[in-house]
């Protein structure tokens, strides 16, 4: 294993719109707005004017320029939040 | 009554919704495994004491979103407003939620049917009305109807 894959924090996040969760591993300094892109992208997830994406940590709603190294030094879970802002 | 593929898709469905809501101290309650209705007891994170129970009945799942009405208890009346809580574009004085997940918002918004808030089939689109529930009332959440 290399050094870099031995500091990587292994990132799991779900979405209840797709069959499998997003699984990779990502440095201690990626933010959580690149974790959430990457995820999306994976998930064939776009944004559009009636909805905003996030991701939750044990119901905590993330602010994107947070990152991983805030949250866990091993492993993550986080899940990926559509929020329907119209109404 | 729903159609039997409805029934063992939502069979399939369930269980991760139950998991889900557990993680928030909700629950969900199945009443009659023909007729595609579930009781779903939620909390908001911030104030665990204000218990709601959200009633999603399914008529064809995944392809048709459900009904999702307040009601005072499970199996309860779905016409008490203090059954609501107060979170936009939840209407206790009209008893739907005008938001593109229920079939209460896409009867009144026609032009949600197509596009980006078209009603999603992939995945598991029970737990995906459900986490907009668990999640309105974690961070949009003012308190209950009067």
């Amino acid at each position: 294993m290399s050094e870099k894959q031995q500091h990587d924090i292994q990132v799991t996040v779900t979405f209840p719109l797709a069959g499998q969760p997003f699984h990779d591993g990502f440095s201690p300094m990626t933010t959580v707005g690149q974790v959430r892109s990457a995820a999306m992208t994976k998930f064939g997830a776009a944004e559009d004017p009636a909805s905003v994406f996030y991701l939750t940590h044990n119901g905590e709603r993330l602010a994107d320029q947070r990152t991983l190294a805030d949250f866990a030094d091993h492993a993550l879970k986080f899940r990926l939040v559509k929020d329907l802002v119209q109404g | 009554m729903i159609d039997e593929e409805s029934r063992l898709n939502l069979e399939a469905d369930d269980a991760a919704v139950a998991e889900f809501l557990a993680a928030f101290d909700g629950e969900l309650v199945r009443t009659d495994a023909a007729d595609g209705i579930y009781w779903v007891r939620l909390c908001p994170q911030a104030a665990t004491q204000e218990t709601y129970v959200a009633r999603v009945a399914w008529t064809r799942y995944p392809q048709a979103p459900p009904s999702v009405k307040f009601a005072d208890c499970v199996g309860g009346s779905l016409t008490v407003t203090r059954a609501w809580p107060v979170m936009a574009a939840y209407r206790p004085g009209s008893f739907d939620i005008c938001k593109p997940f229920t079939a209460e918002g896409f009867a009144l918004h026609a032009e949600w049917r197509t596009g980006p808030q078209a009603w999603p089939t992939t995945g598991n689109p029970f737990l995906w009305v459900v986490s907009q529930l668990q999640d309105d009332l974690n961070h949009r959440y003012q308190g209950r109807s009067q």
